[in-house]
């Protein structure tokens, strides 16, 4: 029915031709359950679903192949060898034959991978990774030239690595693709460029990591030669630490990251900066230890030399005086203070014998005398006057007035009472008295013993 | 080339000599003299070490093949906006 309508028709619809083959691959028998070999070419992961293209190990065929619902635990590099088994399909909205693949399984190397090994050891024999054609990265440089993507991650690890320490550097990056069929080619020119148009004093030529088929144009035998003709030194910074490709080899240097490569131009710098900071800081503080050392040294020698100055000895001299002095005025005062103590006792001890106490003692004892003597003296009196009254009646009786009234005289000679003739001369004037007046008279004879 | 070997070996001269400096000086048995005239130097090579070290600003120029031409183009003051990355 079906194949009569078409039959009949002039022209096809697409949709019935696609709708066609559909139904005519579909109802092939011997195109289910299928085991197909061949390798790996650009597999894509969309969503749960990969992608690839399956060509053959020999001549020049592909058939693309889609895996639903693929489980992600398996590996399936660009370039593997693999047997894949499935169900042959029309995809009618491409109009394409396509493999549905319900498993597949690695059967070994892959013919990329086979050729790379091919491509190493021609270019080994050549020589292209002998170590005397190494040229020596410059330890300080001031230009670096890097050949990548600007849009990877690989130039900002380098710049962070770079300027992370100091930023005396100058880097000019070569931007370039890192994968597809162009990136060969572009990464030769930036390594040209570099050589030819912008002198630097190291290139780095890499890429961040990836599968192994996106490192395949750091494999190229154009770019491994371009590199081993460089007159500048180059590092090879492709990927992680496990990803080897054939720049690392011909490079004079293999960065293991491109992070690395970074630490590689500016380690001696960086090194450099902080032995130069370390001995800068050194020095100043040995400097000036030293002049303080000098310093106290020469106030030392100051010292000394100014013990032994004569004025030093002057000075000592005089506060040997001053001790002295100070001593002798200690003990002048102690001494004074001696006497004055002294003195305090003896003063006291006059103030005991002072004049007015003795005054005071004095006028009792006068007091006391002038009584006795009043007494006394009383006493004495009236003795006296007794006595004067006895004697006045005895004088009374006795008076020798009334012997001179009895005819009895007194010769007075010098106011005394002439007793002896003796006593007078010749010439002398004599009184004599008589009871009722006296005479006077010259002497002009005297005799001893004779009467009248 | 072989400037810049030359240049590193200018500056791994004046380094050694800067360490030998130190050196002396730590040891410390010279006269306030020979320590001044050392520390001098030291000064003087720790200089020039430095002013090589220095001897170029920060400067970050990115090359592209626009147009079949070559374009340089500085990007020193944005870096990562220069290169069409988002920081």
């Amino acid at each position: 029915m079906l194949f009569d309508n078409i039959v009949s028709k002039k022209e096809w619809s697409v949709y019935e031709l696609t709708n066609y083959l559909r139904k005519k691959v579909e109802m092939d028998i011997l195109l289910k359950n299928i085991y197909l070999k061949g390798e790996v070419i650009r597999p894509t992961l969309s969503g749960e679903h990969l992608y690839f293209e399956l060509k053959d190990l020999e001549y020049d065929a592909k058939v693309k192949c889609v895996y639903f619902w693929f489980d992600k635990k398996i590996e399936v590099r660009h370039g593997a060898k693999v047997l894949v088994k499935g169900n042959v399909i029309f995809y009618e909205k491409e109009g394409i034959i396509e493999i549905k693949v319900s498993e597949i399984t690695d059967i070994g190397v892959g013919e990329l991978f086979v050729k790379l090994k091919q491509l190493e050891e021609k270019l080994k024999q050549e020589g292209l990774f002998d170590q005397k054609y190494k040229k020596e990265i410059p330890r300080y440089p001031k230009k670096i030239g890097i050949v990548t993507s600007k849009n990877g991650a690989a130039v900002r690890d380098i710049l962070n690595t770079i300027y992370s320490k100091f930023e005396n550097i100058e880097v000019y990056i070569f931007n370039c693709s890192v994968q597809g069929q162009n990136a060969p080619y572009e990464i030769c020119e930036g390594i040209e460029y570099f050589n030819n148009v912008l002198p630097v004093e190291v290139i780095i030529v890499g890429r961040g990591g990836g599968a192994f088929e996106d490192l395949m144009a750091f494999n190229d035998e154009m770019v491994v030669r371009k590199i081993f003709e460089s007159k500048i030194p180059v590092i090879s910074a492709v990927g992680h630490e496990r990803d080897y490709v054939l720049t690392d080899f011909v490079a004079d240097l293999r960065a293991i990251t491109p992070t690395n490569a970074g630490e590689i131009v500016v380690g001696f710098q960086n090194q450099a900066l902080e032995k130069l900071d370390e001995y800068y800081q050194k020095m100043k503080i040995l400097i000036s230890k030293k002049i303080e050392s000098s310093r106290e040294d020469l106030k030392l020698k100051l010292y000394r030399l100014y013990q032994n100055s004569p004025s030093n000895k002057l000075t000592k001299l005089i506060q040997d005086v001053d001790l002295l002095s100070s001593k002798l005025t200690f003990l002048l005062n102690k001494k004074l203070h001696n006497i004055s103590s002294n003195l305090k006792i003896l003063e006291k001890k006059l103030s005991v014998s002072s004049p007015y106490v003795r005054f005071t003692k004095a006028k009792n004892d006068y007091e006391i005398l002038v009584k006795r003597l009043n007494i006394a003296f009383q006493n004495l009196w009236q003795k006296k006057e007794f006595e004067f009254k006895i004697k006045v009646e005895k004088l009374i009786a006795l008076n020798p007035l009334n012997i001179l009234k009895r005819g009895y005289s007194v010769t007075i000679h010098k106011s005394k009472v002439l007793t002896t003739v003796k006593e007078v001369s010749i010439g002398d004037e004599i009184v004599t008295r008589i009871t009722d007046g006296i005479i006077k008279s010259k002497v002009f004879w005297t005799e001893e013993g004779a009467d009248e | 080339m072989c400037e810049e070997a030359r240049n590193d070996i200018k500056f791994e001269d004046a380094m050694k000599r800067l360490e030998e400096i130190v050196r002396s000086l730590e040891e410390g048995n010279l006269t306030l003299d020979e320590a001044i005239r050392l520390y001098e130097e030291g000064i003087k090579l720790s200089k020039l070490c430095n002013d090589i070290l220095r001897s170029v600003e920060k400067r970050v120029v990115l090359i592209e093949k626009l147009n079949g031409e070559y374009v340089e183009d500085d990007i020193t003051n944005d870096i990562y906006g220069g290169l069409g990355q988002k920081e």
